[in-house]
């Protein structure tokens, strides 16, 4: 019954992203709340737990992006993925670490993203794309990600997902 | 085992991106891409969203209203300062059209009574003594004005001058105590004295005396200048009729007149200059 509380979770973040978080636009980026949930479940719970959360909120984004549908799957599961192999190696508990991954891992997602868009027809230039819409989404996702860390670890701790060794609440 | 696991995970990514892959190639192509899970997920968090999307539209507002202070602070200052500029042109604008309005009437005035030569005069000042009842105009001796000269405006007759400086002349109005004008009841052409009655500033009236017991006058009749005053030409509007009063006593009739100037509001006035003649006027007084 537990695990039913992170896809419900997923749906209200993408929702919010969607409209609470249009009003709260930072260098006139959104910030991707699904991404940077995900970023810290799998720090937290490490993988496959990750990637499969991040999987799950690529389908719910995807529902509502617009784009070619699967685009946003794509980008959500291979960066989590990626973040999820090297977790493991290491020390989790530095406020910098939720922060470096999930500048990394926007930029990853977001340029995976923008690749599929251009190979579908979308009109994107790579500078503008990426000093004007991805640095900054990766600095907002910084941030939030910087803040509500250990929230999450909280949150997965309740969850009973947290792994052994892992977040420590 | 968990090397496994990444390896078994990878190639569930690997399988899964491939999968999405496909989707992408297919809904790329579709012009429109709600699929019917699209449409099922859509439903279940459109009425989340519109709730949210509110929410942050009161969140947005309340943050562009605090960082909008400064700005509202410099743009109201600048905007008070513009509501003063634009008053004041208001008010010069009505002050322009209302002298307009009243030297128009009195352009009229003049062209009707063509037989009298005016000479205009601004009202620059009231008398302290009797605050309404004394008037003080920018013309004098030197313009030609003389004592007892009648004085009028579009609206009717103001008083007479009663004291002449080189460039300046005091005028008594009508509803002075001591004013002395011959009237006469537009109607029925019955004769009196008219003269100013005592009252509060700005509310003052006239009472014509002497009205014959047989006078029908009634509230509502003009009262016109009856020429017999030497002083004052004749059928110059004084005022309205707003009471009769029987003075049984004396075997006459009074009446309460209405003046038709507003006193409060004088600003331009005419002097009629060749309303007496040399014969009529009084020695020693020239």
């Amino acid at each position: 019954m537990k695990k039913l509380y992170l896809p419900l979770l997923l749906i209200l973040l993408a929702a919010s992203q969607n409209s609470l978080f249009v009003h709260l636009k930072i260098f006139g980026v959104i910030p991707d709340l699904v991404l940077i949930f995900d970023i810290c479940v799998v720090l937290a719970v490490g993988n496959p737990y990750g990637t499969i959360t991040a999987m799950l909120g690529g389908i719910i984004v995807d529902t509502f992006s617009g784009a070619p549908f699967g685009i946003q799957s794509i980008g959500y599961m291979v960066s989590v993925y990626l973040i999820g192999a090297v977790e493991g190696k290491i020390y989790k508990d530095n406020i910098f670490v939720p922060g470096i991954f999930t500048f990394l891992g926007s930029i990853v997602k977001e340029s995976i993203v923008g690749a599929f868009l251009y190979l579908t027809g979308a009109q994107i230039s790579f500078y503008p794309y990426l000093l004007k819409f991805i640095i900054p989404l990766a600095i907002y996702n910084t941030v939030l990600a910087a803040i509500f860390y250990r929230y999450i670890g909280k949150l997965m701790v309740k969850l009973s997902l947290n792994k052994p060794g892992g977040f420590n609440a | 085992m968990r090397r496994i696991l990444q390896n078994k995970l990878l190639t569930i990514v690997v399988v899964l991106s491939l999968v999405f892959v496909v989707f992408i190639g297919v809904t790329a192509s579709r012009k429109d891409r709600v699929s019917i899970f699209e449409g099922i997920v859509g439903n279940v968090i459109t009425p989340v969203q519109k709730y949210l999307y509110i929410g942050g539209q009161k969140i947005s507002n309340m943050f562009g209203f605090i960082s909008n202070i400064s700005v509202m602070s410099s743009e109201n200052l600048e905007l008070k300062s513009k509501v003063e500029e634009l008053e004041k042109q208001l008010i010069d604008y009505q002050a322009t059209k209302a002298e307009n309005d009243r030297l128009r009437e009195m352009l009229d005035f003049k062209n009707e009574n063509k037989s009298y030569s005016y000479l205009g005069a601004n009202v620059i000042g009231k008398g302290s003594g009797s605050w309404y009842d004394v008037f003080i105009i920018d013309k004098g001796s030197n313009q030609g004005v003389k004592k007892f000269y009648p004085v009028v405006t579009s609206k009717g007759l103001v008083g007479q001058v009663m004291e002449t400086g080189p460039n300046w002349s005091k005028v008594m109005a009508i509803i002075d105590e001591n004013s002395r004008v011959g009237g006469s009841v537009s109607r029925s052409g019955d004769q009196g004295m008219v003269q100013g009655m005592p009252g509060l500033n700005g509310d003052k009236n006239c009472k014509m005396m002497y009205l014959p017991v047989s006078s029908t006058a009634k509230p509502g009749d003009f009262v016109v200048t009856s020429g017999i005053s030497k002083f004052f030409p004749k059928n110059i509007m004084i005022g309205t009729i707003v009471e009769v009063n029987d003075d049984m006593s004396n075997f006459v009739k009074s009446a309460t007149i209405k003046p038709s100037i507003d006193f409060t509001k004088l600003e331009e006035v005419f002097i009629i200059t060749n309303a007496i003649s040399d014969d009529d006027y009084p020695a020693g007084e020239s």
